[in-house]
């Protein structure tokens, strides 16, 4: 009797062991097949898809191969799948409940990803963040700023927020705002600035330079200068410009003032009592 | 002009001594460079005048040689061959040419236009032979070339006095000479303010006097609003006397092509704040 236990036992056991192993094997090689498969979709299409497009692609593989795998190795341990999916409709609702910031987030993602307003590699803004897209996932956008952190923005917060992609178009505006004295010629001061602009090889020749009066300050005569630049060209055109403009104001005497403020006490008052200090030359009397 | 033996050519192959050295003056740019038993060193500097006529070749330099810029780059090499070869390069964008005076081209008539235009210098050295790197002879100034700011290409800009007669174009040693025939076949008049060229397609050409030419560019105009045909000549230009070929194109170009030619295109929201 003790013998015929024990028999079953190791039988059973046995059983057990070869279908342990015979799930793991399949998980493993599934994994790596599914990885292989992956890296290999991605290095032939890869080239021909935008850095999005190909990390999407590679991702679509890896995940459709692991469902089939995790589908095979459930088939294996036992698991009727019509009942594992009746279970998994009633645990949806339950899950659902308990993960909507998730669910939103999925579904902003697949919208974001259709509507696709910027791919990976662009440098966009959004809410104060600025820096490089890393990757468009399902739950959320990963972006390098430029001071080197990892941001991760949720796509909900992306489909309800103000998004500026700074490098959708080829050519970006510089406007710089700026005021001279009330005593300079502005049409020296034009001068000036369109061949600062003409001189600089990084400004776009054609759309031109804009001059634009913008009015009579407190203290200046306001304008915008604003000229175009190649995307690439924007930051060091911009500071170029600007070094330039200082110089050349400098070097023609022109002056960039600062807000003036004429202190007066009134009709009423006593003047204010200003005494000089420093070392005054002393008078001959003095001596 | 340069040292050589009245040589009026910068380019070509160039040998040099071990620890040997060299210096070129071309328009407005100034090059040294420098051969060391494992590495190349080349110094460059550009001035602002884009019309500089300046031509100074002295390879070998000796002591003569000139006070090298501090703007340098070392290029690395198991072991240095002798040979340093300088190859005059077209530019790496289309070029729009703007007319210095507004020229305007009556319906059913045709014209040859000569310009000039910047051109790079590539230097190649060791075997193979590699190219250490490319410099501009004249950097120009960037444009957009389209009919708003979101489609278009980004050119380079150049400036062209536009001349009829080859002889009345200056030799400038940076430069070459493109003969730009345009045949205007609308029942409008064209107006040729801004011509874009497509330079990266384009060759360079040697003649006898050290100019450089590419080929022959015609744009054929036929309606007001549409693409223009264009066509590249094969080869040197009559105009250039038997010149020898350079270099080749950058990119190759396909046949008959159709491009977007003349300018004044820009349209739409630009000028609004």
């Amino acid at each position: 009797m003790s013998d015929w236990s024990l028999g079953f036992g190791d039988m059973i056991t046995a059983e057990r062991l070869l279908l342990t192993a015979r799930v793991l094997l399949t998980f493993v090689v599934g994994l790596v097949l599914a990885r292989l498969l992956a890296a290999g979709a991605f290095r032939l299409f890869g080239r021909r898809l935008t850095p999005q497009g190909a990390m999407l692609l590679r991702r679509a593989v890896f995940y459709s191969l692991l469902a089939l795998v995790v589908v095979s190795v459930l088939r294996q341990l036992g698991f009727q799948l019509g009942v594992l999916l009746g279970a998994a409709g009633v645990l949806t609702v339950a899950v659902g409940f308990a993960s909507q910031t998730s669910a939103s987030n999925l579904i902003s993602g697949l919208f974001l990803i259709a509507e696709h307003p910027f791919v990976v590699g662009d440098i966009v803004r959004i809410d104060d963040v600025t820096g490089e897209v890393l990757s468009v996932d399902l739950l959320s956008v990963k972006i390098r700023t430029f001071d080197n952190l990892y941001v991760r923005v949720p796509n909900e917060t992306i489909i309800k927020t103000r998004i500026t992609n700074l490098t959708h178009f080829p050519i970006r505006r510089i406007d710089i705002q700026m005021g001279v004295a009330y005593k300079e010629d502005m049409g020296k001061v034009r001068d000036i600035l369109l061949d600062l602009a003409d001189l600089n090889p990084l400004i776009l020749d054609e759309p031109e330079p804009l001059f634009i009066f913008n009015g009579f300050g407190d203290s200046a005569l306001t304008f915008q200068f604003s000229v175009w630049a190649a995307r690439e060209n924007f930051l060091e055109a911009r500071t170029g410009l600007q070094l330039a403009i200082k110089d050349a104001f400098d070097a023609a005497g022109v002056e960039i003032p600062f807000p003036h403020r004429t202190l007066y006490a009134g009709s009423a008052t006593e003047p204010f009592p200003v005494r000089v200090v420093g070392r005054a030359e002393p008078a001959p009397e003095d001596v | 002009m340069a040292t050589e033996g009245g040589r009026k050519r910068w380019w070509g192959s160039f040998e040099f001594a071990e620890d040997g050295r060299a210096y070129w003056r071309i328009g407005p740019t100034e090059i040294w460079v420098e051969r060391a038993a494992r590495e190349w060193r080349v110094h460059r500097r550009t001035g602002a005048d884009a019309m500089a006529p300046d031509l100074e070749v002295r390879a070998p330099a000796g002591e003569d040689w000139p006070e090298p810029a501090e703007d340098i780059v070392r290029y690395g090499f198991r072991e240095t061959k002798p040979t340093l070869r300088l190859v005059p390069m077209v530019p790496d964008r289309p070029m729009v040419v703007n007319t210095e005076m507004a020229f305007t081209l009556p319906p059913h008539e045709e014209t040859t236009l000569f310009v000039g235009t910047s051109v790079w210098v590539r230097l190649l050295a060791g075997a193979g032979p590699k190219i250490l790197c490319e410099i501009p002879l004249f950097r120009p100034s960037d444009t957009w070339f389209g009919t708003t700011t979101r489609e278009g290409e980004l050119c380079y800009a150049g400036l062209t006095t536009a001349r009829l007669d080859p002889a009345n174009v200056g030799v400038v040693p940076h430069r070459a000479v493109s003969a730009v025939r345009v045949r205007n076949r609308s029942e409008s008049s064209l107006s040729l303010g801004k011509l874009k060229l497509p330079m990266p397609n384009m060759s360079l050409f040697a003649a006898a006097d050290g100019r450089l030419w590419t080929e022959t560019v015609t744009l054929e105009h036929e309606q007001e609003g549409e693409l223009t045909v264009l066509k590249l000549g094969k080869g040197p230009p009559s105009h250039a006397g038997g010149a020898t070929a350079v270099s080749g194109p950058r990119e190759v170009r396909t046949k008959g092509l159709l491009i977007r030619a003349f300018g004044g295109v820009l349209k739409g929201a630009v000028r609004y704040e």
